[in-house]
């Protein structure tokens, strides 16, 4: 599918972050819709989920990494993540490496991060079946790290 | 297929790594008949069937220790933290790494002090961690609708539940 010309356009001029906020504060827009109906639980999870992961993308990129005397820079997790499984011991998932990077970088967030991974990944093993206060927590932790990310 | 369930007791330690065998109430699940947590252990580490009888007594030892520290984290959380911890699975997700993931109660998964519980799992992994030695932790809330099927086949075959 063909993307429209303005987002086209927008995206040559957009810097990665920007685009890192811009795909945060949609997903965020998504979750209020979807929190108009109760039976929508699951995907408002997901979504607040979605929405604090580019947040904290956003708050940890470009992320300057120390390895002897040199300083590289990256861009993105997806630039860094091959780096970190190719030099650590253990190997991560994306989502266990970006809280790893909280747990290091911003304590503050990483518990409610890491809650909200949870909140989101285990929606598999609940049959998606969540009740509306789970996912009104969800939008508490949500709004918790936007605000701790936009003030950073 | 249903679930067969296998409960590992003192009388038939079917783990060993030197004198020590996982705790009582420890249950090994499959969807495999005749499959016991022995075989299970035999088929994960003998894929490759020259593997050093090293990494089987590291494997053994590390799971030991991931279990026997589930057990200690529940005490903790319980006492520090005044949450009750109703089950906790074990996935192996390779001879040095395991996933624990730990049922608690929705009303405490939702609550605003629950955030303490996972700043207690950060600091208590960091204790245990080392280079050679991975544990994360994760929480569930307690559920009717909990898939045990899901659960099994994302390798969380190592079960506990509190008496």
């Amino acid at each position: 599918m063909q993307r429209p010309l303005f987002a086209t356009a927008l995206r040559g001029i957009m810097s990665k972050s920007e685009e890192r906020l811009i795909h945060a504060l949609h997903n965020e827009k998504v979750c209020k819709y979807l929190d108009k109906k109760p039976e929508h639980s699951d995907w408002v999870i997901t979504s607040a989920f979605y929405a604090s992961l580019h947040f904290v993308s956003y708050l940890l990129f470009p992320l300057k990494v120390k390895a002897g005397e040199n300083v590289t820079e990256y861009v993105s997790i997806n630039a860094y993540y091959p780096v970190f499984n190719r030099t650590s011991i253990f190997k991560l998932s994306l989502h266990s490496l970006l809280c790893h990077l909280l747990e290091k970088n911003h304590q503050e967030i990483a518990d409610d991060y890491a809650l909200l991974l949870d909140y989101s990944k285990q929606s598999r093993y609940l049959n998606h079946q969540f009740d509306r206060e789970v996912s009104n927590a969800a939008k508490r932790r949500l709004e918790r790290i936007k605000e701790y990310c936009l003030k950073n | 297929m249903g679930i067969i369930t296998e409960r590992l007791t003192t009388k038939a330690p079917v783990l060993k790594a030197g004198k020590s065998t996982l705790p009582v109430n420890w249950l090994f699940r499959t969807f495999e008949p005749g499959i016991s947590s022995e075989d299970s252990i035999n088929a994960y580490l003998f894929e490759n069937r020259y593997v050093h009888a090293f990494q089987r007594t590291t494997f053994i030892s590390n799971l030991l220790t991931a279990s026997g520290f589930a057990l200690n984290f529940l005490k903790a959380l319980d006492a520090e933290k005044g949450i009750k911890c109703l089950s906790v699975f074990i996935k192996a997700a390779d001879l040095r790494s395991f996933e624990l993931l730990l049922t608690v109660d929705v009303g405490d998964f939702v609550s605003e002090e629950f955030v303490s519980a996972y700043k207690l799992a950060r600091e208590s992994k960091a204790a245990v961690n080392t280079d050679s030695f991975n544990l994360t932790i994760s929480f569930l809330p307690n559920s009717d609708q909990l898939d045990a099927e899901a659960l099994i086949c994302d390798g969380f075959t190592w079960h506990y539940e509190q008496k």
